[in-house]
């Protein structure tokens, strides 16, 4: 993109649906890591029992 | 510019307005408009006299050298607890993040070329060292108005912040209660946590991955469990130090024939409906999510998800107790926060891999 020049609306408006679509993505990667994480860390009842 | 400056100060003593930034910005502005002030470059009788607040800004500020190691010290005094508890509340960051991307829409229409309204749009991350990182690597003509502005919504966020909470939301909204199971997290999630983030986010949006890296390397540093001392500088010594430099070379930018424009006027009205946007985005996903889930959020917790830490966090909070004495909603405002602290560097990242091709 031409950073010197004034972008029209249109190309505004797709880096606003593509900036916070980019944004949800990486957040649902890290949400889905941590969730492993928290699972992988988390000892099994049945073992926390024996 | 000696009035500016003026008043920063005295917002920064009087007001106690993010006094580590603003007294030194103030203090600058007066310095480099005396004529012929020796503290920044001059031509005098055909000869080029550096100055040093040039110096400083051409080895701290031009090169993001200051925000990055500014950001060590940020990831150290960072607790990521709240968060990994509960890691949907990641999602609230995420949303908060739209008035980015609304003020970058606004600031076009109103005639800012593409570099410059995307720097000034970065004022929505609510995080001044991400702002100074995206505007001067954007070479923004604008960098003075968009630091101050930065600065300024994020101490003015108890402001800001109540009205938009209020108008969008009903009190029976403001009154749900969010149960805090305060299950604790393992060392090594923790440790993980500032690895994993760094690594995801360079994947995806890889010129975040300098942001990303120093705010998660402090974190990690904190985090270890064999790297106290350094842990502490970082938290301390490291990050008022760089905070005190940053202030008094963003002063290098803040020179009268550049600062004292319309433009800069427009630059403070967009920067407030960029946190207005960001308010707005984080609260209204709330309302969304709560008609999916049965687990109901309170929506005033989106709010929280701007960066501004910790002061967004304790809006909501005091909010949630303004409307009902025995709903304490700290914990998930705080990693709502925290959350907003991360994202905030994803957007300045993803920003710039959409615009820098």
């Amino acid at each position: 993109m031409n950073l010197e020049a004034v972008a029209p609306l249109s190309d505004t408006m797709s880096i606003l649906g593509l900036g916070m679509l980019g944004i949800f993505i990486v957040t649902a990667a890290i949400i889905i890591t941590i969730t492993l994480l928290n699972l992988l860390a988390t000892p099994s009842k049945k073992g926390k029992q024996s | 510019m000696w009035a500016i400056g003026g008043i920063l100060i005295y917002l920064a003593i009087k007001k106690d307005m993010e006094p580590s930034l603003l007294l030194p910005m103030g203090f600058g502005a007066i310095l480099v408009n005396i004529p012929m002030s020796g503290a920044i470059t001059q031509i005098i009788d055909g000869a080029k006299e550096i100055g040093v607040l040039n110096v400083l800004f051409d080895g701290g500020i031009a090169n993001e050298l200051f925000p990055l190691l500014l950001f060590i010290g940020i990831g150290a005094m960072i607790d990521f607890e709240p968060l990994l508890t509960n890691p949907k509340l990641m999602l609230f960051g995420a949303a908060a993040q739209f008035g980015i991307f609304a003020t970058l829409v606004g600031a076009s229409l109103l005639g800012f070329q593409l570099k410059d309204a995307a720097s000034i749009a970065i004022i929505g991350a609510a995080d001044g060292p991400t702002s100074i990182f995206v505007a001067n690597y954007l070479n923004s003509n604008f960098l003075g108005p968009i630091i101050i502005a930065a600065y300024s919504y994020m101490a003015l966020v108890p402001i800001v912040q109540p009205p938009i909470i209020k108008l969008l939301t009903t009190k029976h909204e403001r009154c749900i209660r969010m149960e805090y199971t305060g299950s604790s997290v393992s060392q090594s999630t923790k440790i993980l946590f500032p690895i994993i983030v760094t690594v995801i986010a360079g994947v995806f949006a890889p010129r975040s991955v300098a942001l990303v890296g120093f705010l998660m390397f402090g974190n990690l540093i904190r985090e270890c469990g064999v790297l106290g001392s350094l842990s502490d500088t970082a938290q301390k010594v490291l990050a008022n130090l760089i905070t005190l430099l940053l202030g008094i070379t963003v002063a290098a930018n803040m020179q009268a024939e550049s600062f004292l424009t319309l433009r800069t006027l427009m630059i403070l009205g967009l920067g407030l409906v960029a946190f207005i946007f960001d308010t707005a985005g984080g609260v209204l996903f709330g309302k969304l999510m709560n008609l999916f889930t049965k687990k109901k959020v309170n929506p005033m917790i989106g709010a929280a998800g701007i960066s501004a830490f910790p002061m967004a966090s304790r809006v909501v909070h005091k909010m949630g107790l303004a409307e009902d004495k025995t709903n304490h909603l700290l914990m998930h405002a705080a990693g709502a926060n925290v959350a907003g602290q991360i994202a905030s560097v994803i957007a300045g990242g993803v920003l710039l891999s959409l615009i820098v091709k």
